[in-house]
């Protein structure tokens, strides 16, 4: 999985380190720039509470998004359940020139209306007084968004789901395998676990496990090779884009190749126009992401 | 939701597209009927039994039969018309909630809908979407929240009851798109009652729908340009509402 901290700053939005939360959930703690963590004994029924510890550096906020005394700042805690799509969100009002610094709040998911998994978003949100004239580049819309920390916590399926195994590969890294049909017009139900399977070399395994850049890699290239095989296969990639819902594979398929190409999820039809480009440009950044993983571990060895 | 049972044993065996295709072959030979549901029920070869949620009743062959009644005994007598279809539609929209007592959890299981539709509802479901052409119904039999021919009906009611304006939202296919169409909204109860909510107001002053006067694709996008620098969650139902309409009327103006 990619480690994602993309940070847009369109307007005078606030620098992340800004920010530092602490985000626990179901016995699971999500510390600053973590993001994705699983937990395999959830059930539906299972409660989750949650609780968050967001502190702020205000005056460099106040700084950077040129906050007046009479905006109107707010904190917004946002689940998102990927599995029942449904949004769970907390929003409180804060004043962020007072000396409070370290915000604390807390909440329950109803049960029975999450699954799969949860984006978890902590916003600092600001309704900026429009009657004071500003300079160039401050917030001018209603509840514009100047800092986000994001994390993900996996409630369902994990590793089992992506069909991850691990074997002795000798010197390679990971082993890529995929089983689909050859009639695309029979891949709408298919399952993902039942279609790909991914093995990672044994011998390296704690590495690949502790390592983002390797896994971002191992994810780039899976995609790569994925989406090449596809295309291979006459009217694969037609399918993947065209079907509206459907089984795993093609869901996780859409979404993935979004992620690594960085399309939104409606416009992967670009895919079909120009893969050739979209494919380098993606191995680039993937290469990009490994050299400076590789560099870290040889610096801290 | 009180009084749920347990739907998470029901399993479609996913991946068994010629399953569909040879039910569907039943159905057309005119053999799909209470004797088949009930020798298929009985089949262990179409259970699959996966973890569910814990202390609850699990749906019996019994109860997957009652539902097959409730809803045969609805279309009983009746030409598959389109005024009967969508008498039908609205028949579910209103008590799916009773119909198929589920939590969001199971509703959102493909299996669950996928079995229901198959195994016990398939003739139903060919009475609402003819299975002449698949190629155009086939999202109608597959779970997906949007078109699936029960669970869309059941999504949109569990919606409608957050909404601060009542739970009539009588709409035809096409209106119903407009936001179960288009993820970014259809995720947000808020953002749905809130667009629902403008569209019935509009229908009942004007006698005229969004769709019929072409405005709709403007429409949204507008909406969905909010998201540009902010997120619908930092707004409550009644700013939505207030937002929504105010770019109706700006798009209305210039129509």
């Amino acid at each position: 999985m990619m480690n994602k901290q993309v940070v847009f700053r369109p307007y005078n939005l606030s620098s992340p380190e800004n920010m530092v939360t602490s985000f626990i959930i179901a016995d699971v703690q999500f510390i600053d720039n973590d993001f994705e963590k699983d937990i395999d004994f959830w059930r539906p029924g299972i409660p989750l509470n949650w609780s968050a510890r967001v502190e702020l550096n205000n005056s460099e906020i106040i700084r950077q998004c040129n906050l007046l005394k009479s905006d109107n700042c707010k904190i917004l805690i946002s689940l998102i359940s990927r599995g029942t799509g449904r949004t769970f969100s907390l929003i409180n009002n804060i004043d962020i020139f007072s000396n409070e610094k370290i915000f604390k709040l807390v909440g329950k998911i109803p049960d029975e209306e999450v699954s799969d998994n949860l984006q978890i978003k902590i916003q600092i949100i600001v309704d900026p007084d429009l009657t004071i004239e500003r300079p160039y580049g401050s917030p001018i819309t209603q509840n514009t968004i100047i800092l986000t920390k994001e994390y993900l916590l996996v409630l369902e399926k994990s590793s089992a789901y992506m069909n991850v195994i691990d074997e002795d590969l000798g010197e390679a890294l990971w082993k890529f395998q995929f089983a689909l049909p050859s009639d695309p017009t029979s891949w709408q139900l298919l399952e993902w676990n039942n279609v790909i399977q991914i093995t990672t070399n044994s011998n390296i395994q704690e590495v690949i496990g502790s390592s983002v850049e390797l896994q971002s890699a191992l994810f780039s290239e899976l995609i790569i090779n994925l989406l090449d095989y596809i295309i291979s296969i006459d009217g694969g990639l037609e399918v993947i884009v065209n079907t509206f819902e459907s089984g795993t594979f093609i869901s996780e398929v859409r979404r993935f190749s979004a992620s690594l190409l960085q399309l939104d999820e409606d416009r992967i039809d670009l895919i079909i126009r120009d893969w050739q480009t979209l494919k380098l440009e993606a191995i680039t950044t993937a290469q990009s992401i490994v050299h400076s993983g590789l560099a870290k571990m040889v610096n801290n060895e | 939701m009180n009084n749920c049972v347990n739907f998470r044993l029901l399993s479609d065996y996913s991946n068994r597209v010629s399953t569909l295709d040879d039910l569907l072959k039943v159905v057309s030979d005119g053999n799909y009927d209470d004797d088949f549901v009930r020798a298929k029920l009985n089949d262990r070869d179409y259970e699959d039994f996966i973890s569910g949620v814990s202390g609850r009743e699990v749906i019996s062959n019994h109860g997957l039969l009652e539902i097959r009644h409730t809803l045969k005994t609805f279309i009983k007598d009746k030409e598959p018309t389109t005024k009967n279809r969508q008498d039908f539609d609205q028949y579910i929209y209103i008590n799916s909630l009773e119909i198929f007592p589920m939590s969001v959890y199971q509703a959102c299981d493909k299996k669950v809908w996928n079995y229901l539709s198959w195994y016990v509802l398939l003739d139903i479901v060919a009475w609402r979407w003819e299975i002449s052409d698949i190629g155009t119904v086939s999202d109608r039999y597959v779970y997906n929240k949007a078109r699936h021919v029960f669970a869309r009906l059941w999504h949109r009611r569990e919606t409608s009851l957050k909404s601060r304006y009542g739970t009539d939202f009588i709409f035809s296919e096409r209106e119903w798109d407009i936001v179960y169409e288009r993820q970014s909204l259809c995720k947000n109860p808020n953002v749905v009652n809130a667009i629902m909510s403008i569209m019935l107001k509009y229908k009942n002053e004007s006698k005229e729908n969004i769709v019929s006067v072409n405005v709709e694709r403007t429409w949204m996008k507008q909406n969905i340009r909010l998201l540009s620098q902010s997120t619908f969650e930092a707004y409550s139902e009644n700013q939505l509402n207030n937002i929504f309409s105010e770019n109706l009327k700006k798009i209305l103006a210039t129509y």
